[in-house]
């Protein structure tokens, strides 16, 4: 066992003593910031703060006791992005003031209005969400004038929900949505590192191949320890990154929220025993696509043919996005019980189903038991893969001979034993 | 040029006739069939939101429970006194709910009115899904607060029953209206993936064959340009034919199952629209596979050390994507003309404009004439790297030296 942890240091300490490994550190969150900041900039962009008109026909909105005095739109529209609101007399004003650009759209309430809630907008180019909405809020505030102030705010406001299980151990809040969401953003994240480190992946042995060492190391160490080690130091090395840009993101998160003010992290809640099942689940994960992906690299002689596999195997990874929708409606479906079981899946799947169901601990516990016997025997596997590959050094070997050849490579072990 | 046909021909035999070339191109669309038919028969034939939407009134609810410390819910309607049951505190709730007499129970604090806050205790977390009732107390609290008057409950819920003109022929794109923003975005997508795939295939193959060092042994009886057009020219019919049977495949998803995965009705694809995708693809293939196949005869194949470098030359394809939303939305703006008309960023901006159906014709030919001028300029720099001395050099490699190579200066 010394040797298969001394090919793991070695493996981890080439890997992260480097340049391109700090680099790559860095430069996720950094890349996450810089996304941000571009839809941030975009977003401001598309935003047009020029006023909205109105024609109101039914001469309703011109009684000024009906104008609260907290009319502040409150559906999410923040204050920079109000627009001011100006009332036209008839619509051949407001087109004259929309075709030489003074405004961005204007509305033309019916003279049967309040009977039947019939208007019509017009533009030149659609005016933006946060003016169609803040006109949406005026007019509500004038519908509920008759209303006590707090009661008005409230309508307008509307009811804000906390969803959370008996024993408050998971809570999610409307407030801040996004934190029901975040075991799909880990996902997401060990799905990048999955696709970026694939290539590296198939490549784990590829290196000793070519400079002919292999032979060399096998005098002294076992293919079970060689491979062993090797997937325990990229795994080792693949954590390290995943950690780094969790941590980075998290940090990123919360001091932009903190400069910028924004109340709705507060109302995030992640649960421990959540956060810690996902991270179960993420070891044995990608163990077993490193394990697999190594044995399909020295399975194959050729480092294209052995990087498409990898490329189809980090894509079963994604398979449960395409049936998100079967997998939030129907959580203890067929579906969602065989992808969270399957090992390929299984970690994808689950962060779906923790994100918008209460997922029962039996669930979990199976899910995790299945990776970690699959990683096992994936690493099995590519260590007979290695060993295969060394002996008909050259030529492919197929995954049907991997398995064949494996009973008769024990048997020859036992008989040598 | 014989010689550079003989290279073409032996790329895509080689490729097409991998087995692992063969399971990737007909293994993703099976499997994406699979997925999306699969889902359609498990959830038989139609999405439980839609059914949730279609359903009068309240439809049919679970029985559910609330405490209201708030005072507020004094009117509950009689269709929902028996699917929606009063306790007078959380305790009684909770023994109710292990009972199995409730599915769920709300929480209404005293300063309901203040903070809008009411808290939805359900065992299946699901308080967001489509198929969640939390709509129902939302609803029943709007009811309550404006004193049972439903009318102007309904009114305050949707304010107008709106008609939209636009006074112009260039109405924008309303990206919230689901196809108008996945065209677009599925074109770019589609045309990014087809240039990275393809010109990967080329920069490992010429790795393979820097780390086989079979490279100086070509060239004794192929000339350089041959071998690198020919390579060229076979990888991107590899990819083309790649594409093609995924758009077949596509196409005939969106014939024969577009109910079965809730296409639109009429959805076309311009034939003009693929026309400008072959000749974009094109383009913007010779313009990265050229960059990265000299980054692979330099390199050797794509490991941990080089790929920094492969980011730097595949960086200016992805800045498009960055900026999707205003390509889509605002296709005649300035940030998007810029980008489709220089040529790294061209082929995925022009095509994400193109798709949305609003791009004056004179800026896709000036975009294409720009990128041929590119692709030139850009192959004639990369041809200095496959001289002799510059791969026999030994030299470590770094992302600098690879510039300064192809500007000459080294």
């Amino acid at each position: 066992m010394y040797k298969l942890w001394l090919v793991a240091a070695h493996e981890y300490k080439r890997e992260v003593l480097t340049r391109s490994f700090i680099v790559a550190i860095l430069a996720s969150p950094l890349l996450i910031a810089l996304i941000i900041g571009i839809s941030m900039w975009t977003e401001s962009m598309q935003r047009d703060g020029r006023p909205i008109g109105y024609v109101d026909q039914p001469g309703w909105l011109a009684d000024p006791v009906a104008l609260p005095e907290d009319n502040r739109p409150q559906s999410g529209i923040r204050q920079s992005e109000l627009v001011a609101m100006i009332s036209y007399a008839s619509e051949e004003v407001a087109r004259d003031a929309l075709e030489s650009g003074h405004i961005q759209a204007y509305f033309v309430l019916a003279s049967d209005y309040l009977d039947t809630g019939k208007a019509e907008l017009v533009y030149i180019t659609p005016p933006g969400d946060n003016a169609t909405t803040q006109f949406s809020d005026f007019l509500k505030a004038y519908l509920l004038a008759d209303q006590a102030p707090d009661v008005r705010r409230r309508v307008i406001d509307g009811t804000y929900i906390t969803v959370r299980t008996p024993s408050g151990s998971r809570q999610a809040s409307q407030r801040a949505a996004i934190g029901a969401v975040v075991p799909i953003l880990i996902c997401m994240v060990f799905m990048i590192l999955l696709s970026i480190s694939s290539t590296s992946l198939v490549q784990t042995v590829v290196k000793e191949k070519v400079n002919r060492t292999m032979e060399v190391m096998l005098t002294s160490i076992s293919t079970g320890q060689l491979i062993g080690g090797k997937v325990l130091g990229i795994v080792g090395v693949s954590m390290t990154l995943l950690l780094s840009w969790l941590v980075g993101l998290a940090f990123l998160v919360l001091v932009g929220a903190r400069l910028l003010g924004v109340e709705w992290i507060r109302h995030i809640h992640l649960a421990p025993q959540m956060l810690l099942a996902i991270f179960a689940m993420v070891i044995p994960t990608y163990t077993l696509f490193a394990a697999l992906m190594t044995a399909a690299g020295a399975a194959m002689t050729d480092t294209q043919e052995s990087q498409q596999v990898g490329g189809l195997l980090a894509f079963s990874f994604a398979i449960p996005f395409w049936a998100i929708q079967t997998l939030v409606e129907h959580p203890r479906g067929p579906l969602s019980i065989g992808l969270s079981l399957f090992p390929l899946t299984s970690l994808s799947s689950m962060c779906v189903l923790l994100s918008f169901s209460n997922v029962p601990a039996w669930h979990i516990a199976a899910s995790l038991a299945i990776l970690v016997a699959s990683a096992v025997g994936a690493v099995w596997l590519a260590s007979r893969a290695l060993r295969l590959g060394m002996l008909r050094y050259g030529k492919r070997v197929s995954w049907r001979e991997i398995a064949g050849r494996t009973k008769l490579a024990m048997t020859a072990e036992r008989g040598s034993q | 040029m014989r010689k550079g046909w003989l290279v073409a021909r032996h790329e895509i035999i080689s490729n097409i006739t991998r087995r692992s070339w063969i399971l990737v191109t007909v293994g993703v669309p099976l499997i994406v069939a699979l997925i999306l038919f699969g889902r359609s028969l498990l959830m038989g034939g139609g999405s439980a939101s839609d059914t949730a939407e279609s359903s009068p009134g309240f439809g049919d609810l679970h029985t559910e429970g609330y405490i209201d410390a708030s005072g507020v819910l004094h009117n509950i309607p009689d269709d929902l006194k028996d699917t929606l049951i009063a306790y007078p505190d959380e305790q009684s709730a909770r023994q109710a709910l292990q009972a199995g007499d409730i599915s769920a129970y709300y929480i209404i604090p005293e300063d309901y009115v203040e903070s809008g806050d009411v808290t939805y205790v359900d065992p299946d977390f699901g308080g967001f899904i489509p198929e969640g009732q939390s709509w129902v107390i939302r609803r029943l609290l709007l009811f309550n607060l404006l004193n049972g008057d439903t009318e102007l409950a309904a009114r305050v819920e949707d304010p107008t029953d709106l008609t939209v003109t636009a006074l112009s022929d260039e109405t924008g794109i309303d990206v919230q209206s689901g196809w108008q923003f996945t065209i677009p975005y599925a074109t770019a997508m589609i045309l990014y993936f087809m240039i990275i795939m393809s010109a990967s295939l080329l920069r490992n193959s010429f790795g393979n064959e820097r780390k086989n060092q079979v490279m100086e042994v070509l060239m004794l009886s192929v000339p350089p340009h041959q071998m690198f057009v020919g390579k060229v020219v076979g990888l991107a019919i590899v990819g083309l034919l790649q594409t093609l049977v995924w758009a077949t495949f596509g196409y005939a998803l969106i014939r024969l199952g577009g109910q079965a995965i809730s296409l639109p009705a009429g959805l076309e694809v311009p034939p003009s629209l693929v026309v400008w995708m072959l000749v974009y693809f094109v383009l913007g293939y010779t313009l990265y596979a050229t960059l990265l196949a000299g980054l692979g005869a330099l390199t050797g194949p794509n490991e941990m050390g080089s790929s920094s470098a492969d980011i730097v030359v595949i960086w200016p394809l992805i800045i498009p994507l960055f900026f999707i939303w205003m390509l889509i939305s605002q296709p005649n703006g300035i940030v998007p003309l810029v980008l489709s008309l220089f040529p790294p960023t061209a082929p995925v901006a022009m095509m994400t404009r193109l798709a949305t159906g609003t791009v004056p014709a004179w800026q896709p030919v000036l975009a294409a004439v720009l990128m041929v001028l590119s692709a030139f300029a850009i192959i004639r720099a990369v041809s200095r790297v496959f001289r002799a001395q510059i791969l026999l050099t030994g030299k470590p490699f770094s992302v600098g030296q690879y510039f300064a190579v192809l500007l000459g200066r080294s």
